[in-house]
Order: C-alpha cells, then sequence, then structure tokens
C-alpha cells in the first residue's frame, strides 16, 4: 500500500467509503464506479482480504474471553423465582387517591345536573316525533349549558364580593372610629362658647 | 473477489432465530419458563458484552442480573419479531451506564486496580489482559467504537439493532465499524 501515490489512496478511500455507505448494489447506477474500483485494485482487494482475517480472529478472541460463571444463569432464575412477577407498579402522585375520588364526584355532579335536564330526543324518537317535539328537544339542548351557567354564576359573583380581609379591615376602622368619637365628645373640650357664659357676659 | 460493504464482510449475521422468536413470545404471553430458558442462552452474552465495557467481573455479574430482571418487568413492551438479544443488550447497556451514573461512556477500571482491590483472582485478570486482540483494540480505539465494533462482530448484532442499542443513527454505526476496522488493520500486523 505504501507504494501507491497519494491520489490514488484516496480514490481508495473514497471508493470504499461508497461501497461502505451503500453497498456493492448494482441498483446504485452511477456509483458503480466504486464497486468497479474496489473489484479491481489490488490495495482494495487486499483491505477487504485483511478486513475479513481481522473479523475472524476477533471472533475467535472474543470466545475465548473467560466465561460468566457457570451458575450466573440459574443464579439469575432464582433471583427471578423469588421477585414477584411484574413487580414494577407505577408510580402515582402521592395524592391521587383524592384527586382520582375529586374527578369521580365533580363527573358524578356533572352527570345529576345533565340527567336532571330534559332529555333531547333520540333517534329513534325523531322518527315519531312532531315538529313542536323537536323545537323542543333543541331548546332543552341549547339551555341546558345555559342554565349551568346561571346557577354557577351567582355563586361565583358571591365569591368575588366576599372578601373577609376588607371585611376584617373595615370593622377594625369602625371601631377605631367609634372610639375616637367617644373621645372627642367626653374628654376633648368644647371650642365653642358655651349658652351660660354668653348670658352671664350679657348680664 | 467482489466487492464488499463492511456489513457484508462478516459471515454470518445475526438475523432473529425462530425458535428463539417462539420464547420471546411465549415469554411475552406470560409463561415463565420460557423467559428462564432465555436467561439460559443469554445470559454469558450480556455478561460478556457487560465485561467488556467495565472490566470487573463482579459489577458485570450484578449489572447482567439487573439487566434480566428489568427485562423481565419490561416483557410487555419485547418486539419477538426483533433479535431479543439486541432488546437485552439495549437494557443492559441503560442497565450500567445508570449504574455508572455521570459518567459519558463507560467507565473502565485500570486492571491491576481492580484487581488489587476487589476480585481475589487477580492471577486469572491479569491473563485475560494479556495477548488478546480485544485489549489490543481497546487500546487502540475510544470506548464508544470499541462497544460498537464488539456488537457487530462478536454479537452479531445488525447495524439497525447496534444503532437503536447505543442511540446513534445506522450511517454512525457503519462509519464507526468501517473507521474502527481501518484503523485495527493498520495499526495490527495481520
Amino acid at each position: 500500500m505504501n507504494g501507491l501515490s497519494s491520489t490514488s489512496r484516496f480514490s481508495c478511500r473514497v471508493a470504499r467509503g461508497w461501497v461502505m455507505l451503500f453497498g456493492s448494489s448494482q441498483r446504485l447506477g452511477r456509483l458503480r464506479w466504486a464497486s468497479r474500483h474496489v473489484e479491481q485494485c489490488e490495495s482494495c482487494q487486499k483491505f477487504y482480504a485483511s478486513g475479513k482475517k481481522l473479523d475472524a480472529l476477533l471472533k475467535a478472541d472474543a470466545r475465548a474471553f473467560p466465561a460468566a460463571r457457570v451458575d450466573l444463569a440459574e443464579e439469575i432464575i432464582r433471583s427471578l423465582r423469588s421477585s414477584p412477577p411484574r413487580a414494577r407498579v407505577e408510580k402515582r402522585p402521592r395524592f391521587a387517591w383524592f384527586i382520582s375520588i375529586g374527578a369521580v364526584g365533580i363527573a358524578a355532579a356533572l352527570t345529576l345536573v345533565i340527567a336532571g335536564q330534559k332529555k333531547p330526543l333520540v333517534q329513534h324518537e325523531l322518527a315519531s316525533a312532531t315538529p313542536e317535539d323537536v323545537h323542543q328537544s333543541l331548546l332543552a339542548a341549547q339551555t341546558a349549558s345555559q342554565k349551568w351557567w346561571a346557577s354557577v354564576k351567582p355563586s361565583a359573583v358571591a365569591l368575588t364580593e366576599h372578601d373577609p380581609l376588607n371585611e376584617e379591615l373595615n370593622s377594625v376602622v369602625e371601631d377605631a372610629r367609634s372610639a375616637a368619637i367617644f373621645l372627642e365628645r367626653n374628654f376633648v373640650p368644647d371650642s365653642k362658647p358655651s349658652t351660660q357664659d354668653s348670658t352671664r357676659r350679657e348680664g | 473477489m467482489s466487492p464488499q460493504s463492511d456489513d457484508s464482510l462478516l459471515a454470518a449475521t445475526n438475523p432473529a432465530d425462530p425458535a428463539e422468536n417462539g420464547l420471546a413470545r411465549a415469554a411475552k404471553s406470560g409463561d415463565p419458563r420460557a423467559f428462564e430458558d432465555l436467561v439460559r442462552l443469554h445470559s454469558s452474552r450480556v455478561y460478556n458484552y457487560i465485561y467488556q465495557m467495565t472490566r470487573h467481573r463482579q459489577d458485570a455479574e450484578d449489572l447482567a442480573q439487573q439487566t434480566f430482571l428489568k427485562a423481565f418487568q419490561a416483557l410487555a413492551r419485547l418486539d419477538p419479531d426483533r433479535p431479543f438479544i439486541a432488546w437485552l443488550l439495549t437494557i443492559a447497556r441503560r442497565t450500567a451506564l445508570n449504574h455508572f451514573r455521570g459518567a459519558k461512556s463507560w467507565v473502565e477500571f485500570p486492571i491491576d486496580a481492580v484487581s488489587r482491590e476487589v476480585s481475589p483472582d487477580r492471577d486469572t485478570e491479569r491473563q485475560d489482559a494479556i495477548e488478546n486482540l480485544w485489549d489490543r483494540a481497546r487500546a487502540a480505539l475510544s470506548p464508544r467504537d470499541f462497544e460498537v465494533l464488539w456488537l457487530r462482530i462478536s454479537e452479531d448484532l445488525e447495524m439497525k439493532d447496534i444503532a437503536q442499542a447505543t442511540g446513534l443513527t445506522e450511517t454512525h454505526v457503519k462509519v464507526i465499524i468501517h473507521r474502527a476496522r481501518q484503523q485495527l488493520i493498520n495499526s495490527m500486523p495481520l
């Protein structure tokens, strides 16, 4: 290989690269130059022969490696038998049971709300239904969501209006104001002259 | 001589063995005996693969055991039409990487340190390390290239199975094998 020019070494490498990536398939049309090169090039033939030899040696040496303990397989089997099958349990969130109960509760409530509504007509009833029935059924379906919202909305409004912190502050302010009025009335001297003083001065 | 791709250099590839596929199917459907047969068939291959990467007998045995336990628990995800060993080695690799968490690639112990500190049969391990082509390959190649070459040559895995086991693309695997082989041919008198 040392006797080869750098150009031919480069073309060998490129050809081997093509063959490695795309194989020596005849389907490759324009890439057949790589196959032809590898077939005719002495250096490439030598390379592939060395490759075969290397693989055979590596395979043989892999077999010569120290084997696992004779009883390794049996030990693994023993540990498999001692561990319960399908032991892996899906990891669930800590309060999964609480969340599931909540979800079931919400689902039940929604079911009750929906069941409480007037049922829309089902398909087999539609055949014998009058236009009036169909109209009523459509109205019932349309208003179901509106009714539900109407039942929820007042409590939502009340929730936004009911602010315990604000109420507490108001009551504190109210108490302070009452105390100030009490103090003002009983202990602060009156700045206006009383009616008795003015009559005395006149006399 | 007709031109050969690196893939075809290996005389025998390892297509999924029908008998093994049958065992895999039976194991997947809940037959514990079938899985035990698969353990007997493949325990030494799994051990060898992990031992090649860790160079530590005890670790390799422990990790091989963990691999089969994990495989047993994950049987529902097994594709019985693919070679069972490829699936097993994928699990083995992940198990070992988790074991050596933080290491980007396999942790390789210097053979002397291993022998002195842990293994009682120091002489045997020293003997194992001498005059084996794979040890020369280990010295010449990067750990990743070595691993890919081992899977291809020693385990006869298909390119796509190696790609899946190592998380590389199939083309990348082909390039690594080609380059590794070229490097070894140039560095070893054959």
